[in-house]
């Protein structure tokens, strides 16, 4: 699938997910938008990662206190 | 001292007229009540003066104080609260946004709380651009209250989204002011508006009360006259919370006389010459040049990663997640600003896996910065490439490529402290500023190296003529 379809893909989800009227210049102005973060997704794939790099996040299971 | 004299004094300076009961706590909460009302509209800073808390508190606070009951340095300093702040008692909280002008809740955020167990005065919230700016905007009218104006000119901008704050602080509206920062939030405002900002480390300052626009990006800070009055603030409202699991237990302390002294480490960011006003340029140079017998300086540049990618992606994902129900109920068609209406759907496109890429590359970001900042007591770059933008102009043609400024993206990224500082004048009157970076937990270093500067400069005690008197 080239990049131009899974834009289109994105676009109709958006759509999908928020049925808001849009007009044609405001859909293409999600379609920009779109576009940029496939840009920057590319970025962030551009960089290599291991296995072993793990998010920044840390999860922590959650315990009450005692009283 | 008349209390209208006192308004463009610092909370320290302030504080100890009040601890002597040399001025009356009520008497300076009216002065701020009123410039808030005749000259918040005027830079569109306030959406509510807190009038009726603000004087219970006020009797209260004389009636401690004469018994002698200090609580500290921001016990009677009167305040103001940015809107994305929870505030009990019905005053709204309105983050920004005209679908949220009535929202009440019925308690106050951690950081509204801690201000008044240490005898602070809230008198206003202040205006913010809505939804802090989440929503993707691209020009200064982007808040149902009208754009944020710096009292440094009538025609620009004051900055975002704290605007209200940095406006306020720079009028002598209130001494000081609780911003926000997720992206820029804090240093723009300071920046623009000429006063001092300070951006804790992520987790320094519980965000619980706040309105959430990125879980791991938002920071809260003070904006004030100088860097001590930051440094009192951040004592009072810094500190675990059960309430924010991101808190941090690690105490803050600050006592001025216990700063680190001069030299000091600096790793110098040069502006580079694409987009850089020649002010600011020229300013930022000065000013190495004023701190030369206190620092030792190094040109460094910065590790190269995706910062931006990094820090776009994160917050396009969490802004998704927090504002998902009310993107799906239509409410983005209420926003202010245009471009607002329609950006934010692309936004929510983020794939999950690219999200969590964003916070693997993190945390090398992290690592790297960290050992370049283990070398160096802070890093230091002017904070914007330009003044204040026009209220008439975008971000995009007026900024042309540097919104954005990399030292800004990367600390944020990494959730490092900074201090934003004024350091001149520039272009159509506007003030100019450099920030300081430091490590994580490493506030005291910043407030240390810009104490020392304004002890040997005055750019930070500059008033905008307009506001010296009502």
């Amino acid at each position: 699938m080239d990049s131009s379809s899974s834009i289109d893909l994105l676009v109709q989800l958006v759509l999908t997910h928020y049925p808001t009227p849009l007009t044609t210049s405001q859909s293409t102005v999600i379609r920009e938008g779109i576009s940029r973060l496939e840009q920057t997704a590319r970025t962030l794939r551009a960089y290599p990662l291991d296995n072993a790099d793990e998010p920044l996040t840390v999860f922590h299971p959650y315990r009450a206190e005692r009283e | 001292m008349q209390a209208t004299e006192a308004v463009f004094l610092s909370i320290r300076q302030l504080g100890e007229l009040i601890r002597t009961q040399q001025l009356s706590v009520p008497d300076i909460v009216e002065v701020f009540l009123e410039r808030l009302r005749t000259l918040g509209p005027q830079y569109n800073a306030v959406v509510t003066l807190t009038a009726e808390r603000a004087r219970r508190q006020a009797q209260q606070a004389a009636a401690d104080i004469a018994a002698g009951h200090y609580r500290g340095p921001l016990h009677g300093i009167p305040y103001g609260a940015k809107d994305l702040l929870a505030t009990a008692e019905g005053i709204p909280t309105t983050w920004g946004a005209a679908p949220f002008r009535q929202q009440c809740f019925d308690y106050d955020a951690t950081v509204i709380r801690r201000l008044d167990q240490a005898g602070a005065i809230l008198v206003a919230k202040l205006a913010m651009v809505e939804l802090a700016g989440g929503m993707g905007y691209t020009q200064p009218h982007a808040s149902f209250t009208g754009p944020g104006i710096t009292p440094w000119n009538r025609q620009a901008w004051s900055g975002g989204s704290s605007s209200g704050s940095g406006a306020a602080v720079a009028a002598g509206l209130v001494p000081f002011a609780i911003g926000s920062e997720t992206w820029g939030s804090i240093a723009v405002p300071a920046h623009n508006c000429g006063v001092t900002g300070l951006r804790p480390t992520y987790g320094r300052v519980s965000r619980f009360g706040a309105m959430a626009l990125s879980w791991t990006l938002d920071k809260l800070g003070p904006l004030a006259r100088c860097a001590d009055d930051c440094a009192l603030v951040l004592a009072a409202i810094a500190g675990p919370d059960p309430a924010d699991p991101s808190a941090s237990a690690r105490p803050y302390v600050y006592d001025s006389q216990a700063l680190r002294r001069p030299p000091f480490r600096l790793g110098v960011l040069m502006p580079g010459e694409e987009g850089v006003q020649e002010a600011v340029r020229a300013n930022f140079t000065e000013a190495l040049e004023t701190l030369q017998p206190f620092v030792l300086c190094e040109a460094v540049e910065l590790p190269e990663l995706p910062y931006e990618a990094v820090m776009q992606t994160i917050l396009d994902a969490e802004m998704a997640s927090a504002f998902d129900d009310f993107m799906a109920q239509g409410g983005l068609a209420q926003l202010t600003a245009p471009e607002s209406r329609q950006a934010a759907y692309a936004r929510t496109m983020v794939l999950a896996k690219d999200y969590l890429r964003a916070l693997r590359i993190r945390r090398h970001i992290a690592r790297a910065l960290d050992t370049l900042l283990s070398q160096y007591d802070a890093l230091v770059a002017p904070t914007m490439a330009k003044v204040a933008c026009p209220l008439t102009m975008d971000f995009p043609t007026y900024m042309a490529g540097r919104r954005r400024e990399p030292l800004n993206t990367a600390s944020n990224a990494a959730g490092l402290p900074a201090i934003f500082i004024p350091n001149g004048f520039g272009e159509r009157g506007l003030p100019t500023g450099m920030q300081f970076v430091g490590r994580a937990w490493g506030e005291n270093g910043l407030i240390a190296i810009a104490q020392t500067y304004q002890r040997t400069t005055a750019w930070h005690t500059a008033i905008p003529e307009d506001v010296k008197k009502l």
